[in-house]
């Protein structure tokens, strides 16, 4: 009945979860952070949410994630002053990696996420695929 | 991918699937007018839809479906299987072009064309010449060899080459009247010719003249859609690639895709930015995705060279010594002769998977609601505390933070049962591709055979529907290759010559059930019992004192299969040990039931929801574990003296009934860490239709958990049922008991 | 008649040459490996006369009567006897 090899599988299975990168997504409407989350978590990922820049922060002071995908448009602190903020912090945590979604397509727009510190933009509505392929490039994570 | 080409390939979909269903019953009725008219609808709306998106290889080919439809409406042809088959083939080509969208992002298939001259063939129709020619959005794609090869062969032609072309004509081409190499000379701006041998040339007295044994390479000036306009009626044997004039040919590491390059490119433009403010967070998540991107690409050391670029440009407090790294990349120069990965494979659509989530507005609204709900509440924590602070009487306040936690309870509680609807498809998501599937399979085993689907709108769990496809299909060909017997032994038997299968689902309390039930021969019990003699699968003994059921349970016994003859339908000797674990992993149950000469009927129970699941934490061997619930049956407390050896194990008497008792630490190899208190702490637990025991160190509290089926790595993982997170953060494995109790 | 043999050592390529001309081609080319082919008057040829003038290895005399066969396949032609 006992494996033998199950404590080593095990153990593998803690550091498989916890290799697991972990998103998070800042986005105050509930079916993008749905949607989103239901493809990476799909793909493999760990995903959190946050409602709006300050939870986002919030949530990054307490636990770290590989990738940020923010949104622009959102209540109490928006996409673009929680990544100057997020910047401003002390290292590695200035350094995560963010990906800005909005449904402006504008080269202004895109202009002010880079000014924010956004590594990539992307349009509104974007699928499932384009959204796992970027995060996936993103983060690191094996093809 | 445009909005437009999203909302096309979603509906699409429905729309194939819909002119599927009618022309499946359409086949049984051949008078079902309203059926007709609906397939006519159906096969109408999608040309239209494909002309939204200038899609016009598909509107070519549904406006020949529609023709051939419109011919039966008026009379002028009969509904023959035929003809039905014609157009069911032409919906699978529908979707192969779907698929293929899906995959590129929304790029119509270069190769659509032929599909759609195939089907003009197939009704009888010969391609329109003159007629609208697709405007073939051709894929930025990274130069592959032949294009390459081809730029390197002729350097003065590649400043000016736009497109470059690969015609390789079928061998028989000459007897069709085809003349390549009189095609492309019609081609505007040729800039350069290839022609080479597929083979080494044989001696001329082996020379076959009426044999094409050429590839030609063209490089033009024109554009991909001028060549592809010119070249529509071999498009099948022709590939086009469009260069990249801006660059003038081919530059760059191929190993990049272009979402790669894009990437790195914004990460230049990102270190290129001069605001004083956050710059080293922005230099640091720059070189982070820079090699992140390397990463993901297989390029472990240029990752590694990069990150070292990005702490010299930390220390030197200069970008641009990262951003020159990143450039380097993007031109392939960091690869310095390694020999160098593909790329990312070419990404497949998932079989199964719903490609997007559509969500009733009502659904919608629900949430809506609650969100308002829990915001006041959420506010009235706020007034508490307010109240906390101005010294009010502690019991006053437990009292209402206990009547607040009631509320909060009640919204969550809704709230995840709202989430849960939203997660929630009808089951005709999965069934309604199994009356296709099943009329192919009985056509091809010469078992006619008809499915009836009932309980379609039940609905599930978006995971468990979506996860019903492979179960199901292998139960239902098990069905038609085993179960039914040909027409003759049916005849012979006073049967209907034509097999019912019905696929239903009933929903029961918190259950899906579905079951699959055929009109065939049945299950014979003497031949399991043979079966699993000769396969080591039970032995005689064993055999002899198990009841019907049981014996008829060992068809799902790993190794057990029955696949006799291994049909290209029955597929490569897999077993109902598979069903029952694609089962199980989705948290139900399966079994069988059956009787001789009347049929079998196969039952999935399956959980509503994959998501909540109620657990009692447990600590054994200082760790935390999750037991589900609703396999506890009660905790006790045992004094040691009472535990007693049996053979190499343990067990205990309660009430009357010897129960085995496993010690947890110890089965999951974690070794005892605690001395043994006076009694053992015991969960009894029903598994397997006994009660077994396990001992723990500590009990826990009882928690509703996200149960996270195990996925990936984990799958094989013994003993754990899932994982869930708990609230600081800890991963809390859940058992299996019934993997444990084995 | 767009494919003739003359005085046993030159194959005349005339007009425009099309499928039914492969086969007298591909035997005069067998029955005189060393022939010479003389395109100056071909205005035209189809995939197959083409495909032997490579396969053969036929050395050819002039410039066809095309700018498509003068620009991009002759040289081939050429090259293909080296």
């Amino acid at each position: 009945m006992l494996m033998p090899s199950f404590i080593r599988d095990r153990r593998e299975a803690l550091v498989a979860e916890v290799a697991r990168k972990r998103v998070l997504v800042v986005d105050d409407a509930s079916l993008v952070r749905l949607y989103y989350r239901d493809a990476l978590e799909r793909a493999g990922y760990m995903v959190d949410e946050a409602l709006n820049g300050l939870e986002a922060l919030e949530k990054l002071l307490l636990q770290p994630a590989d990738l940020l995908i923010v949104d622009v448009n959102m209540p109490q602190m928006d996409g673009f002053t929680f990544l100057k903020v997020l910047r401003r912090q002390e290292l590695p945590l200035a350094g995560t990696p963010a990906l800005v979604t909005s449904t402006e397509c504008g080269p202004q727009d895109i202009l002010a996420a880079r000014r924010a510190g956004a590594n990539f933009y992307l349009v509104k509505p974007l699928t499932q695929d384009i959204l796992v392929e970027y995060a996936a490039l993103l983060c690191g994570a094996a093809a | 991918m445009n909005e437009f080409v999203e909302q096309f390939l979603l509906e699409a979909r429905e729309l194939v699937e819909q002119a599927t269903d009618d022309l499946l019953a359409l086949e049984e009725k051949p008078g079902d007018s309203e059926r007709l008219d609906s397939a006519f609808r159906a096969f109408h709306t999608l040309k239209g839809a494909a002309g939204i998106v200038d899609f016009a290889a598909m509107t070519r080919a549904m406006h020949a479906a529609e023709d051939v439809l419109s011919a039966i409406r008026t009379g002028a042809n009969p509904v023959t299987p035929r003809l039905i088959g014609d157009c069911l083939t032409c919906l699978d080509q529908v979707i192969q072009w779907l698929d293929a969208m899906q995959v590129s992002g929304g790029e119509l298939p270069p190769d659509a064309e032929a599909g759609a001259d195939a089907i003009l063939r197939r009704f009888g129709e010969e391609s329109r010449v003159g007629g609208p020619v697709a405007l073939l959005a051709l894929p930025q794609q990274a130069p592959v060899s032949w294009v390459e090869a081809m730029l390197d062969g002729h350097p003065e032609a590649a400043a000016e080459a736009s497109t470059a072309i690969r015609y390789s004509p079928d061998p028989g081409c000459f007897f069709r009247g085809e003349d390549p190499l009189g095609l492309i000379a019609q081609l505007p701006g040729i800039v350069a010719l290839d022609l080479l041998p597929v083979a080494p040339w044989p001696e001329l007295d082996a020379l076959d003249p009426f044999a094409c044994h050429l590839v030609l390479m063209v490089l033009i000036s024109g554009s991909a859609e001028q060549a592809a306009t010119l070249l529509h009626q071999v498009l099948d044997q022709v590939e086009i690639r469009p260069l990249r004039v801006a660059t003038g040919g081919v530059e760059g590491d191929p190993g990049l895709s272009a979402a790669a390059r894009k990437l790195l490119e914004a990460q230049l433009l990102l270190l290129a930015e001069d605001v004083a403010e956050g710059a080293a967070g922005r230099l640091a998540s720059a070189g982070k995705v820079a090699a992140n991107v390397l990463r993901h690409g297989g390029k472990m050391a240029e990752a590694e060279r990069l990150e070292r670029h990005l702490s010299h440009s930390q220390t030197a407090g200069d970008p641009r010594i990262l951003a020159t790294a990143i450039e380097a990349a993007l031109n392939g120069r960091l690869l310095a002769g390694a020999p160098d990965d593909v790329g990312p494979a070419p990404r497949l659509p998932e079989e199964t998977a719903a490609r997007a989530l559509r969500v009733d507005v009502e659904r919608v609204d629900a949430l809506v609601t609650l969100t308002g709900e829990l915001t006041i509440a959420k506010n009235a924590i706020s007034h508490m505390a307010g109240l906390a602070q101005d010294g009010m009487d502690p019991k006053a306040l437990a009292a209402l933070l206990k009547q607040h936690h009631v509320q909060l309870d009640r919204l969550v509680d809704e709230l995840q049962q709202s989430v849960l609807r939203i997660r929630v498809l009808p089951l005709n998501h999965v069934f309604r591709r199994f009356p296709r599937l099943v009329r192919d399979m009985a056509a091809s085993l010469g078992r006619p055979a008809r499915l009836v689907t009932e309980g379609e709108a039940t609905e599930a769990d978006k995971a468990i529907v979506e996860a019903l496809f492979e179960p199901l299909l292998h139960v239902l060909r098990n069905a038609i290759s085993h179960g039914i017997e040909t027409a003759s032994e049916r005849a012979a038997l006073g049967k209907p010559p034509v097999a019912t299968v019905h696929l239903r689902a009933t929903r029961d309390g918190e259950h899906v059930i579905i079951e699959v039930a055929d009109d065939g021969r049945g299950i014979d019990l003497e031949r399991i019992r043979e079966v699993a003699m000769e396969r080591g699968v039970a032995q005689a003994e064993t055999l002899a004192a198990m009841t019907e059921a049981e014996v008829m349970d060992l068809i799902f016994a790993p190794g057990f299969s029955t696949a006799t003859a291994v049909t290209g339908l029955s597929g490569r000797g897999v077993g109902m040990d598979a069903v029952r674990m694609a089962v199980d992993r989705l948290g139900g149950r399966v079994g069988i039931e059956s009787r001789p000469g009347e049929g079998t009927l196969v039952r999935f129970t399956l959980p509503l929801t994959l998501m909540m699941t109620a657990v009692m934490t447990v600590e054994a061997g200082g760790q935390l574990f999750g037991i589900p619930l609703d396999a506890v049956v009660q905790t006790v407390s045992v004094p040691h003296d009472r535990i007693l050896p049996v053979g190499a194990s343990h067990a205990f008497v309660l009430r009357d009934r010897t129960i085995p008792l496993l010690e947890l630490a110890e089965v999951l190899g974690q070794g005892r860490t605690m001395t043994p208190a006076a009694e053992a702490k015991v969960v009894v637990a029903a598994v397997r239709g006994g009660l077994g025991g396990l001992e723990v160190d500590r009990l826990g509290e009882r928690m509703n958990v996200m149960l996270r089926p195990l996925d990936g790595l984990l799958t094989s993982l013994w003993g754990v049922a899932g994982t869930t997170l708990l609230g600081d953060g800890r991963v809390l494995i859940v058992l299996d008991l019934e993997e444990i109790f084995r | 008649m767009t494919v003739r043999l003359v005085d046993g050592v030159t194959i005349v390529l005339e007009g425009q040459c099309e499928i039914d001309d492969a086969d007298p081609l591909l035997r005069h080319l067998l029955a005189a490996p060393h022939a010479t082919v003389d395109w100056r008057l071909c205005q035209g040829a189809h995939t197959a006369i083409i495909q032997i003038l490579l396969a053969s290895k036929a050395v050819v005399h002039g410039l066809p009567d095309s700018i498509f066969l003068q620009r991009n396949v002759a040289p081939l032609v050429k090259k293909a006897q080296d």
